[in-house]
């Protein structure tokens, strides 16, 4: 992620700032950031848009940024950020990602979530949206889950085949262990065992052929 | 105003109607699909669906029956879709109370009775519910179910006694 | 009353009593049938009038949530739920979502999001009739939404009740909605 990340820097330093950014995004932008920043910032959106990337993200980050009076280093840091983790993620998830797939895995890269982690993902739940699997992951981690076994923990719900209310489900109940004062790994561990012995054949999704020779069992 | 008329209202066109049934009987559904189900995610998700199903259909609830009793119907048939669904059994020697290898008392469903239902399986567990619970007749519970009435009175006999076993165990454990 | 009686009654007792947060799970089962088509009455069209007893109903029913710090509906499962891509985001049209969020003492509660370029004063939430629950609704499109409340114009608190976004560079947590996405039931 991090060379992902100065090879968009450096594009965005040598390129021409060009009208690629969405008209109603470069006004917001200029509305409400210093001239400065608001052009520093829409080179890095430019950048990721001429990538084929969504911007939609990026720009919301600088706004955030303007309302909670950060710093500009601040702001062009977490739109830089944001940029570098949608390439990153697309590397990761394949050029067919769908921008939301693609924003999901983003935010789990900037969580601390490793690449290959998505790479894995993609392999256990090859079609069908990754958006939940990653959400789900990317809220793990935030809560205190260490992102190595948050990430093993979603892959392996996803290659046996859990629909995504499954997913969501074992969050809250992870989640409500963790209010409760449970160590979030063990939380997590018993999330995962209660959705394995919950998942049944017929709420699958159709798991890869490499899970179907191993008969689905989780790790 | 009873429920025959609420439905009628709600036919009529008015939504009002229609929510003033579930604020009367929302209570009931998401205590059963609960204590049923173990897992209170699970019983909310069912009972949203049922009562989704049930506004779609209520062209077909007729006002000779118990709006209540109609409801339940759609109620039991979706729990015992989601429960066959997500659980996995296995197998018990013919003449035992058949016993759930799901550990099914949820982290939501952390009480006595939660505890005490856990040992039961889906048959036992309902008919228990509908009996010593909902407090419903053995020819409504037949008619909620299809299952016979004397079928219906040794499943409820059987998960009584042993809910009873480990109520009274729990009790001795200050569980509860 | 013998002991096998007493028993029945205790058990019968735990059953019946009710469970926490079922006035929450009610209004949220009103919100997903007022989203259902009008299949009752004349003409077509959706069920989208909120009756004043039905809305003071549905936020009642947030406002007797026990206090376990500020509560709020998430609508990520909601959006789980609902009907799939085939009919939310492919054809592009927004889905109403609403916002739920219990702030005790609050004077003013205001959403901010990626919707609202993070504008405190773009989506105030309304405060219920009663109590101390805040609502607002918002019109999003399918796909990821990152959001906060901002509480009197200082605090911002994620909601509880979402999962949370990753940190993003300015030292505080958000939560996230998504709409139109992932598997219905």
């Amino acid at each position: 992620m991090r060379s992902a990340g100065v090879l968009l820097l450096v594009t965005a330093l040598v390129v021409t700032p060009r009208a690629h950014a969405e008209p109603v995004d470069e006004a917001r932008l200029r509305a409400r950031l210093s001239p400065d920043i608001a052009d520093r910032v829409l080179v890095v959106v430019r950048a990721a848009a001429d990538q084929g990337l969504p911007t939609r993200g990026m720009v919301a980050r600088a706004l955030e940024g303007q309302s909670r009076h950060a710093p500009a280093a601040a702001i062009l840091d977490a739109v830089s950020r944001q940029g570098a983790a949608l390439a990153a993620a697309r590397m990761a998830l394949g050029s067919t990602a769908r921008d939301a797939e693609l924003e999901a895995g983003a935010a789990a890269l900037q969580g601390g979530v490793p690449e290959d982690s998505l790479t894995s993902l993609r392999r256990a739940r090859p079609t069908g949206s990754l958006v939940i699997p990653l959400v789900v992951l990317s809220d793990l981690v935030a809560r205190g889950v260490p992102a190595p076994q948050a990430s093993s923990t979603v892959v392996a719900a996803a290659r046996a085949g859990a629909a995504d209310p499954e997913l969501l489900r074992m969050r809250e109940r992870v989640n409500q262990r963790i209010i409760r004062g449970e160590p979030p790994p063990g939380a997590t561990r018993e999330g995962l065992r209660e959705l394995l012995m919950r998942t049944a054949p017929d709420d699958r999704h159709p798991p890869p052929a490499s899970a179907a020779k191993k008969g689905g069992q989780s790790p | 105003m009873d429920d025959a008329q609420l439905v009628a209202r709600t036919r009529a066109g008015d939504p009002a109607a229609f929510e003033e049934l579930v604020a009367r009987h929302h209570a009931a559904c998401l205590r059963y699909a609960a204590h049923l189900l173990g897992d209170r995610t699970e019983a909310e998700d069912v009972v949203q669906e049922t009562w989704v199903r049930a506004y779609r259909s209520l062209d077909g609830y007729q006002e000779r029956s118990q709006f209540r009793s109609w409801l339940f119907r759609i109620l039991v048939n979706r729990c015992r879709t989601s429960f066959g669904r997500t659980r996995r059994w296995r197998a018990v020697p013919s003449g035992e109370t058949p016993v759930v290898n799901d550990r099914a008392a949820s982290v939501e469903l952390q009480s006595q009775l939660g505890h005490a239902l856990t040992g039961l399986d889906e048959p036992h567990r309902e008919a228990f519910l509908l009996k010593f619970g909902e407090e419903l007749s053995y020819d409504e519970i037949a008619h909620l179910t299809g299952v016979s009435v004397p079928a219906l009175k040794m499943r409820v006999k059987r998960a009584r006694d042993r809910v009873k076993e480990q109520w009274k165990e729990l009790d001795s454990d200050g569980r509860g | 009353m013998d002991e096998d009686d007493r028993l029945t009654q205790q058990i019968r007792d735990a059953y019946q009593r009710p469970l926490p947060g079922e006035d929450v799970a009610r209004a949220r089962v009103l919100e997903r049938v007022r989203r259902e088509p009008v299949a009752h009455g004349s003409g077509g069209g959706r069920w989208l009038r909120v009756t004043p007893l039905a809305a003071a109903a549905s936020l009642i029913a947030v406002l007797a949530l026990g206090a376990v710090g500020g509560a709020a509906w998430m609508k990520a499962r909601t959006g789980a739920r609902a009907p799939g891509p085939a009919t939310l985001g492919i054809d592009g049209q927004p889905t109403a979502v609403t916002f739920v969020f219990r702030a005790p003492g609050a004077s003013h509660v205001a959403l901010v999001g990626d919707f609202n370029g993070w504008d405190p004063q773009a989506t105030p939430l309304r405060r219920a009739a009663l109590g101390d629950a805040w609502t607002a609704e918002v019109q999003l499109h399918s796909g990821l939404h990152v959001y906060a409340f901002v509480i009197d114009g200082r605090e911002w608190i994620p909601d509880p009740s979402a999962p949370l976004a990753p940190e993003t560079g300015y030292g505080r947590r958000n939560s996230v909605v998504v709409v139109g996405e992932g598997d219905a039931l």
